[in-house]
């Protein structure tokens, strides 16, 4: 696919489930600006994809096969030469977007990954520091990317090449209220005890509790929470609770006796994308 | 009234919903004992109101008002002289039923409302301390009493002060797995904090994390759960964290209603 502004043609790529009330802000932000906006909806209940469709350039609606798959499923329908992999959450800001649009217009060979800094929005304010604010490998260029199948915190397996870092921010909106703040960090604590379950690791309880406490002062302190007042004080408590259940949940686990779930046994994880056992590819409806 | 030997008659109230896993248990320990069963589900999804029509109990559908208003309409529906209200995670056992028993027996009750124990199950292990094992009010004498109308824990409204406590526990397996139990305390932490944001309440962070480290300290030594172990422990920094989250969220309500949450945050140092 030929780009209109760049040199380099630019696909952004979003997967979504019920965003109705953040999808759009997302879209607009790309809009008339990305070469391919390719929407991936695992069967919203709401009005996600009616919002979606006037803004994407294509849109499909899929099951749910965990994240790993879904981003691949989302990166096989790139036609570009680079990839913004986004969220319904997220949404680029215009010095990003000018940023971009440098670098992949330089005569120079532009980078084959870019970090980008997230700027997540927590109750209403920007925070600038902590673990939600590191730099993200969102843009990449397309040819000899993949991602592995596990089900949550997708890492991109990298293109070789130099890896770039860009200025501009990634706005972040992960959280509705506190509430959703609270539910979202349980599940990824569960998730992430079941995966270590599996794996056959073991936790204590103290630990847990050692780990919640300095997972509180890596971020205040290390990672500069502080200076981001009451919201980056109460996100480091989040993150220490993040913490705690996390190992504490590993810990019932195996007192209970739980039986590994399935989905994270290691042959189930270490699929990848060209191995076609297993991932269903052709999943997905097209509806635009 | 009265179906079997005892002088004073008995129904059992449950408020449920989506709890097909162990709606069963729970009817199974007093349908045959108790002469009246009142069921009220919010809405099941999971085939919960299919189990309970396999039981001889008097099943009503409705909405969900909260924890009070729904106790009473299922008060509303009682004809018997005494009530024992349960939850589907919960279930009675032959001490306990031979337990009231022998009070509804007695020609008058000593009297009007007992307090009953829970033999708390978390993660596999009987709890004895803390406060899930506090006695909860939950055999009562119908007519002089009623529910409040909070949305959260149910209150017990009664006119006669005359307590009775009763020796057997009441079973209560309260949690599927830990995130359960973790979602649970954050449901009800956002339910408290928004019933404390009607009120016009409000508290500061610091609030919350003293608050939060006394709750840990009052469960873990002085309510005893030291003495369960380390499930004990993990209980305690339960209801530490559900004690910081019900003010934090409160916190967080004041928060958001006053920077009208712009589209794409304010600016840090606002």
């Amino acid at each position: 696919m030929k780009s209109s502004k760049r040199k380099w043609s630019l696909a952004v790529t979003v997967i979504c489930f019920n965003e109705e009330d953040r999808i759009r802000d997302c879209l607009e932000s790309v809009v008339d600006w990305a070469d391919q906006i390719i929407v991936l909806d695992s069967g919203s209940t709401d009005k996600t994809v009616d919002l979606a469709t006037p803004l994407a350039t294509e849109l499909y609606v899929t099951d749910w096969p965990g994240y790993g798959v879904q981003r691949v499923r989302a990166l096989d329908k790139v036609k570009c030469d680079y990839v913004l992999s986004l969220d319904a959450d997220e949404a680029v800001t215009p010095e990003l977007k000018a940023e971009i649009d440098y670098e992949l217009n330089s005569n120079n060979d532009p980078c084959a990954v870019y970090r980008i800094p997230w700027i997540p929005i927590f109750l209403g304010r920007r925070l600038k520091h902590g673990r939600y604010a590191s730099p993200q490998a969102r843009l990449f260029r397309k040819e000899g990317a993949q991602y592995p199948t596990a089900q949550i915190h997708e890492t991109l397996m990298f293109p070789e090449g130099k890896i770039g870092f860009l200025k501009g921010g990634l706005l972040h909106n992960s959280f509705r209220d506190y509430g959703h703040c609270m539910e979202k960090h349980n599940q990824y604590a569960w998730l992430l005890a079941k995966e270590k379950q599996a794996r056959g690791d073991k936790a204590s309880i103290p630990f847990a509790a050692i780990r919640a406490v300095w997972e509180f002062i890596h971020q205040y302190f290390f990672r500069k929470l502080l200076l981001d007042g009451a919201e980056g004080y109460l996100m480091a408590i989040v993150l220490a609770q993040y913490a705690f259940n996390k190992y504490a949940g590993l810990w019932a686990l195996n007192r209970t006796k739980t039986p590994v779930d399935a989905r994270f046994l290691p042959h189930h994880r270490e699929r990848r994308a060209d191995d076609s056992q297993g991932i269903n590819m052709d999943n997905a409806v097209r509806i635009k | 009234m009265n179906l079997h030997q005892k002088t004073a008659s008995l129904a059992i109230n449950i408020i449920c919903k989506n709890e097909a896993d162990r709606i069963g248990r729970c009817l199974s320990s007093v349908v045959g004992w108790a002469d009246q069963v009142v069921v009220f589900d919010s809405g099941s999804t999971d085939g919960t109101q299919d189990i309970i029509r396999q039981y001889n109990v008097e099943l009503f559908e409705s909405d969900w008002p909260g924890y009070g208003p729904q106790r009473q309409r299922a008060l509303e529906k009682t004809v018997c002289d005494f009530v024992l209200i349960l939850d589907a995670d919960e279930y009675v056992d032959q001490r306990l039923r031979d337990e009231i028993d022998d009070i509804l027996n007695q020609s008058t009750p000593s009297a009007a409302v007992f307090n009953i124990c829970w033999q708390f199950r978390f993660l596999n292990k009987d709890i004895t301390h803390g406060k899930y094992a506090n006695p909860q009010a939950r055999l009562f004498r119908r007519g002089n009493v009623r529910f409040a109308d909070a949305q959260v824990h149910e209150t017990l409204i009664s006119d006669d002060q005359n307590e009775g406590h009763l020796k057997a526990r009441l079973h209560h397996n309260s949690y599927r797995n830990y995130f359960h139990c973790v979602q649970k305390h954050n449901q009800y932490a956002t339910l408290v904090a928004n019933e404390k944001y009607a009120l016009g309440k409000s508290k500061g962070l610091m609030f919350a994390t003293l608050r939060s480290f006394w709750e840990f300290l009052q469960q873990y030594f002085f309510k005893g759960l030291i003495l369960d172990g380390l499930h004990g422990f993990l209980l305690a920094a339960t209801h530490s964290q559900y004690a910081f989250n019900k003010y934090a969220g409160l916190w967080a309500l004041h928060r958001t209603r006053a920077s009208k949450n712009e589209k794409f945050g304010r600016e840090a140092n606002h």
